[in-house]
């Protein structure tokens, strides 16, 4: 048994509806524990496909095909039943989406959204899944907790939303958080103040984060590994410092032409500068060769 | 939330006194007169401006206005022209009557079409679903009327399984009290059933439509992610945000009941307000058609707000856009 917590082995979907029309194409990665990595691709190129798939929340609808093998830690998720399922859903693997304004529940209170996921994975009382709430707005950064768990998603702003959506998707203390473009629906100067709070929540926790995005800038900032995805593959995947310096695909050399600006800011050393700026100089080249 | 109800109630109640007063000129403009409806046309003439006279109809407009509105303030509604009784006496022996038919048909309606659209929605896309659907389709299709008649010839007059008219037996005052609640049920199924049947079919297919579209909504998939079971998902989750658009249907449904109770009471003989209000249009007794009208303006208002007060209670936001 090997020591990653997520392993996904050839994970392949496919829409059958109006046509069949494969989406995700035999997908192939692992997470370690408390690991940051990052799933980078263009809109449409599959990747909140891929992350529902993980969940296998595709079963529902018989409208997609899925195959090939997820793993975490023992068990293997392909072969669960839907019962067994939802023991690992929102337990072992939390999830935050791109709009939380949708992904909650309109009419229940955002407190009771908290508990109710607390309550349904631990055998914690009505009382003692209130208090753990509480807590948890707390430390998502709610203040005071007591008022905003009365709140209706509808009365909070979009970052005190996704910061609700962080409380839930952390609420039992699950070991990997899949964050769909946390921060997309966001302004910009939240997004980066919501991104270092969610990874540094995810590292006091010791939890791996499984960062979904389209900006390549967030992930080079945040993230310890990176995959690229391309029209439904991963083209390419590596530690974040050997994808900046020898990107491989011709997608991941524009895509980091077109984010030079921001791997400057994230790498301040000096030789790795100077060597990346020929990078990104040649790969400007190559982009419009390409 | 108790601000929002008061400014929709005040509405309501302006919109049922410039009902009642553009009913009144209505009438008024209307052709025929309640003298002229009393006598035969080739009767003597004099007899019917006696009447006319006697009843007030040859004096100005408005001080015939002037006197029915005094009239309405002091809560006296008048005397039906046609059996020369209080209208308020009239209503006190119909309205219940009408009630006995429409609240049964108004709860058969909730209670089966909520049923069988949530029994539908589990078998989303089968055959029974899509059949089911079909004839949902064609009874919504079908005028009550139809339905009424078609329900007559088969059960009353080809099996002789149950009354076709009115409430009770005319042997009621000699039955047991055993017999006399059969009697008044089984007078009550036929109305009943043919008023409910359409009923049922339209908010079954819509039960079923909104809870479909609240199944696509991303908080329902949010709560699978978080483990929830599709149990609790379903009955909690996605029926409580389907009712709001099912309750606004049913407030304005209410008065669609109360308009196909008119047609019921006349096929089966029911004497209620429905058929007294054809009655007294015939006859163009004034008071009781602009009581009547009154009485149904009011239904259709508290439902509606009694609609909007429960989708308040129900859905947060509504509470929000009031304040």
């Amino acid at each position: 048994m090997s020591s990653s917590l997520l392993e996904v082995e050839n994970l392949s979907v496919s829409y059958l509806e109006p046509q069949p029309v494969c989406v995700v194409d035999r997908v192939t990665f692992c997470i370690d524990y408390g690991e940051t990595m990052a799933l980078v691709g263009e809109s449409g190129s599959g990747k909140t496909t891929l992350a529902k798939a993980m969940l296998r929340l595709f079963d529902h609808s018989g409208k997609a095909l899925v195959s090939g093998n997820i793993r975490l830690e023992d068990s293997d998720l392909a072969g669960l039943s839907e019962a067994e399922l939802n023991k690992i859903r929102g337990k072992k693997i939390g999830i935050i989406f791109q709009e939380p304004l949708l992904a909650l529940n309109p009419v229940f209170r955002v407190g009771a959204q908290i508990a109710e996921t607390i309550r349904l994975h631990t055998k914690l009382h009505r009382k003692a899944a209130r208090e753990r709430a509480l807590n948890l707005l707390t430390q998502v950064g709610l203040n005071p907790a007591r008022r905003i768990y009365r709140f209706f998603p509808h009365q909070l702003s979009g970052g005190m939303r996704q910061r609700v959506m962080i409380a839930i998707a952390f609420a039992c203390r699950p070991q990997l958080i899949i964050a769909d473009e946390p921060t997309s629906a966001l302004d910009a100067p939240l997004r980066s103040d919501l991104m270092s709070f969610l990874v540094g929540h995810c590292q006091r926790r010791r939890a791996a984060l499984l960062l979904i995005t389209h900006d390549l800038g967030l992930a080079l900032q945040f993230s310890q590994k990176i995959m690229i995805m391309y029209r439904g593959k991963i083209v390419e995947q590596g530690s974040t410092a050997s994808i900046t310096m020898r990107p491989q695909h011709p997608y991941t050399q524009r895509l980091l032409a077109l984010n030079a600006k921001s791997i400057l800011d994230s790498i301040d050393d000096s030789y790795r500068f100077l060597n990346l700026a020929e990078h990104c100089s040649a790969n400007l080249v190559s982009q419009s060769a390409w | 939330m108790v601000n929002y109800l008061l400014r929709k109630g005040g509405s309501g109640i302006l919109l049922v006194i410039g009902l009642i007063v553009v009913t009144f000129f209505l009438l008024r403009f209307s052709p025929g007169n309640p003298a002229s409806a009393a006598y035969d046309p080739n009767g003597k003439a004099d007899a019917v401006a006696k009447m006319q006279d006697d009843l007030g109809l040859n004096e100005p407009l408005a001080s015939q206005f002037i006197a029915w509105i005094t009239g309405i303030l002091h809560g006296n509604w008048g005397t039906s022209y046609a059996d020369h009784r209080p209208v308020g006496e009239i209503l006190k022996q119909t309205l219940p009557n009408t009630l006995f038919l429409t609240i049964p048909a108004l709860l058969i309606q909730l209670f089966f079409g909520i049923l069988l659209g949530l029994w539908q929605i589990t078998q989303k896309d089968s055959f029974v679903d899509r059949s089911l659907n079909t004839l949902n389709l064609i009874l919504y299709a079908i005028p009550t009327f139809w339905i009424a008649l078609v329900l007559v010839m088969v059960f009353s007059q080809k099996l002789g399984f149950l009354p076709s008219s009115q409430m009770l037996s005319f042997s009621y005052p000699e039955m047991s009290i055993w017999q006399r609640l059969v009697d008044g049920l089984s007078h009550l199924v036929l109305p009943v059933v043919s008023m409910s049947l359409v009923s049922v079919a339209v908010t079954s297919r819509y039960v079923r439509y909104c809870i479909a579209e609240v199944l696509n909504q991303e908080y329902i998939l949010a709560a699978r992610a978080r483990g929830l079971s599709e149990k609790r998902i379903f009955y909690k989750h996605a029926f409580r945000n389907a009712m709001v658009p099912l309750i606004t249907l049913i407030g304005q449904h209410f008065p669609a009941l109360v308009g196909s109770s008119i047609v019921i009471e006349l096929i089966f003989s029911w004497p209620g307000m429905g058929r007294l209000i054809v009655f007294s249009a015939f006859a163009r007794d004034y008071p009781v058609i602009i009581a009547c009208t009154f009485v149904m303006a009011t239904f259709v208002v508290i439902g509606n707000l009694l609609a909007d007060a429960i989708s308040a209670m129900v859905d947060p936001r509504i509470r929000l856009q009031s304040s």
